[in-house]
């Protein structure tokens, strides 16, 4: 075998190795420049669709250029992590949310849902009563939610009675008959009956 | 005519380099993200088994059939 039917046979070698990227559109030339230029590059998202995956899958890469001496470079190291999992609980959040804000959008009450320090969903029925923006600012700490007398230091809203209060503790349904809400917007007393569910 | 020389220094950079790719190799194989180390033209010199994992591609295969996590082949 002469040198040159060898050097063929290396870098025939060589390209049946090489690896085959299907990256998203714009990211082939971002990779195809660490090659080239060195420096790191990171795709937060890629969807991979493969019969054995059963489903698609998700990955996040890193690309990180080595440089030689000279400064051109060497090695290329690609670090791929599996971010499946936080997708799909992702997509599940999205889904419950969605959920949850339909239920009480759709509710023929007036409801309030208000996780501590999250963002509140208020329904445009109880927005209109208690005269609030229904888009209104997530609730802080500390916060009363306008038109119900709870606290939001863990304790149960004040007057509910020593039942109510253990009620609310073991974070059972509770039941407000009757609650008298002051506001000037109002242009006078109204009344509220309220249902509280942990 | 006997020659000495002290390669004490030589065989101590030498156990302390072993110890050093031990370290590398160890890191490198119980990762938990897929590494995958390729030369400058884009050949394959070393994968992990969690990029084995990722991809349910044996490690045999990088070197032969061009597999990558995009492409699945």
């Amino acid at each position: 075998m002469s040198d040159e039917e060898v050097r063929r046979d290396e870098r025939s070698a060589r390209s049946s190795r090489s690896t085959r990227r299907q990256l998203p559109r714009g990211m082939g030339a971002q990779v195809a420049k660490i090659y080239v230029a060195g420096g790191t590059l990171f795709i937060p998202e890629l969807r991979v669709t493969k019969a054995a995956f059963e489903g698609d899958r998700y990955f996040a890469q890193h690309f990180y250029a080595l440089m030689n001496a000279a400064g051109a470079v060497e090695r290329v190291v690609i670090v791929t992590q599996d971010i499946t999992e936080r997708k799909r609980t992702e997509q599940q959040l999205r889904e419950s949310e969605s959920l949850s804000r339909t239920v009480i959008e759709q509710s023929p009450w007036a409801s309030r849902s208000a996780p501590p320090r999250a963002a509140a969903v208020l329904q445009p029925d109880l927005a209109a009563a208690v005269g609030q923006d229904r888009r209104g600012s997530p609730p802080r700490p500390g916060e009363r939610p306008a038109g119900a007398d709870v606290r939001r230091d863990g304790r149960p809203p004040r007057g509910v009675g020593a039942a109510g209060a253990e009620g609310l503790r073991r974070g059972r349904f509770f039941y407000i008959p009757e609650l008298r809400v002051a506001k000037p917007a109002f242009g006078g007393d109204r009344y509220f009956a309220q249902h509280f569910y942990a | 005519m006997i020659v000495t020389q002290d390669i004490t220094a030589r065989r101590r950079a030498e156990q302390e380099l072993k110890d050093s790719e031990e370290r590398f190799r160890s890191l490198f194989e119980q990762a938990t993200e897929g590494i995958l180390l390729t030369d400058e033209g884009g050949i394959v010199l070393a994968v992990n088994q969690a990029m084995e994992n990722i991809c349910g591609v044996p490690r045999s295969r990088w070197w032969a059939g061009q597999p990558s996590i995009s492409s699945g082949s």
